[in-house]
């Protein structure tokens, strides 16, 4: 550490501890390198397009907390393209009327397997920023930025309303058959 | 802009919530102003044809007494409205190139839209003076007695189902009538005027010289 007057400081550790960061380190580093390989090449700096098979390859070496198969399940049924988006470049967005269907449709599905859903936009563009959702937040690490795992819909996407809607007398009325069970019936 | 077309474009929003909810339930919440808004609008039309969301530039806000158009279109906006249930607060009204825009404001959501007529300008109530001196307007008691009655009937085609009003303008009349034969009238802007205490206070020195000094009740 480097005090206000530039004189270095140091930590005096145990033997032990000091070999437990260091292949702590190691690891970090290691684990970065191999996302360094998919983020090497940036589009945009801010957002990276990537095949979920590396994504996976790498997260199974990793043994995060997420559901792998469900991830994989849901990426193949209901996903197009797949981005790692940089934490910093985006901003969480509440579901809105004024968000298209497919995204909504899509945050909705991956909260009920259990993954984010968050809806975000990028940032910038006053407001009108590309809409992605997110399947895992801050998934990786690289040069001290964290990456989210993201996705549009697919473009064939089918939207299956879960919920009845309909305005009766000029009131609003909605039923969610999924919460009430009533889905498959 | 066309009633229906604003209508329309009411619709696609209360369109678009209802396709939201059907995936997000929570965004039915959403749907309570833009039909309140379009409950508004469907009332409105069954007596206006043409409306403003702004009111376009060049418009000036002017003060009683209203153009008799406006005051026929405030009179069928009250019926209106009333019939569908709805409840709108006190009307303002604009002059721009002989048209008349009045607001109606929806009490319930804060919405306000301009409904447009055409103008044929702002009635004389008062009409031509007897005299005129230094500013002063001289009227004969018989024609402020006519100007009152023609206040007391622009009130009730304003507002029929008011009555208030009347007590205060006999209250006027007879103190009029107490000071003599002729009744001086003076325009005042509201520069030269000071709200105190429930009262009007006329603040012009050039006017307290001439004797204008003394208050009115504005209640």
């Amino acid at each position: 550490m480097v005090r206000k007057d530039g004189c270095y400081l140091y930590g005096i550790l145990p033997e032990g501890e000091a070999e437990k960061i260091l292949s702590e380190y190691g690891m970090m580093e290691k684990k970065s390198s191999k996302w360094r390989k998919l983020i090497k090449d940036p589009e945009d700096e801010r957002k990276v397009k990537v095949s979920v098979e590396d994504v996976l390859s790498i997260l199974r070496e990793e043994s995060p907390s997420i559901d792998l198969d469900k991830l994989s399940e849901v990426v193949e049924k209901y996903c197009g393209d797949v981005y790692l988006l940089r934490a910093s470049s985006y901003r969480i967005v509440p579901p809105s009327p004024d968000i298209p269907l497919g995204i909504l449709y899509l945050s909705r599905v991956l909260r009920r397997y259990g993954l984010a859903g968050t809806i975000v936009r990028m940032k910038g563009r006053k407001g009108r920023g590309d809409k992605y959702v997110l399947l895992a937040a801050n998934i990786c690490r690289v040069d001290y930025a964290f990456y989210s795992l993201a996705a549009k819909p697919r473009k064939d996407l089918k939207v299956e309303c879960p919920c009845d809607a309909k305005i009766e007398d000029g009131c609003m009325v909605v039923i969610d058959r999924e919460s009430l069970g009533l889905l498959d019936a | 802009m066309h009633i229906g077309r604003l209508i329309e474009v009411c619709e696609k929003r209360v369109e678009r919530i209802v396709k939201a909810s059907r995936i997000y339930p929570e965004l039915v919440n959403r749907a309570s102003r833009p039909l309140s808004r379009l409950r508004l609008l469907k009332a409105l039309k069954e007596v206006v044809e043409e409306v403003e969301v702004e009111l376009p530039n060049g418009c000036r806000r002017i003060w009683h007494p209203y153009p008799p158009e406006a005051v026929s279109l405030i009179r069928k906006i009250n019926e209106a409205v009333k019939k569908n249930g709805l409840r709108v607060s006190f009307f303002n009204v604009w002059l721009n190139n002989e048209k008349a825009y009045v607001s109606v404001r929806d009490e319930e959501t804060g919405y306000t839209v301009y409904a447009v007529t055409c103008s044929s300008g702002q009635p004389d109530l008062l009409g031509e003076p007897d005299m005129e001196w230094r500013g002063l307007r001289i009227y004969s008691l018989d024609k402020i007695r006519e100007y009152f009655e023609r206040c007391i009937k622009y009130v009730e085609s304003l507002y029929p189902n008011t009555n208030y009003y009347r007590d205060a303008v006999r209250e006027v009349q007879s103190i009029i009538e107490s000071l003599g034969r002729y009744v001086g009238v003076i325009r005042l802007s509201y520069d030269q005027l000071r709200y105190f205490k429930g009262y009007e206070i006329v603040v012009e020195p050039e006017l307290i010289d001439r004797g204008l000094g003394s208050s009115r009740s504005s209640k």
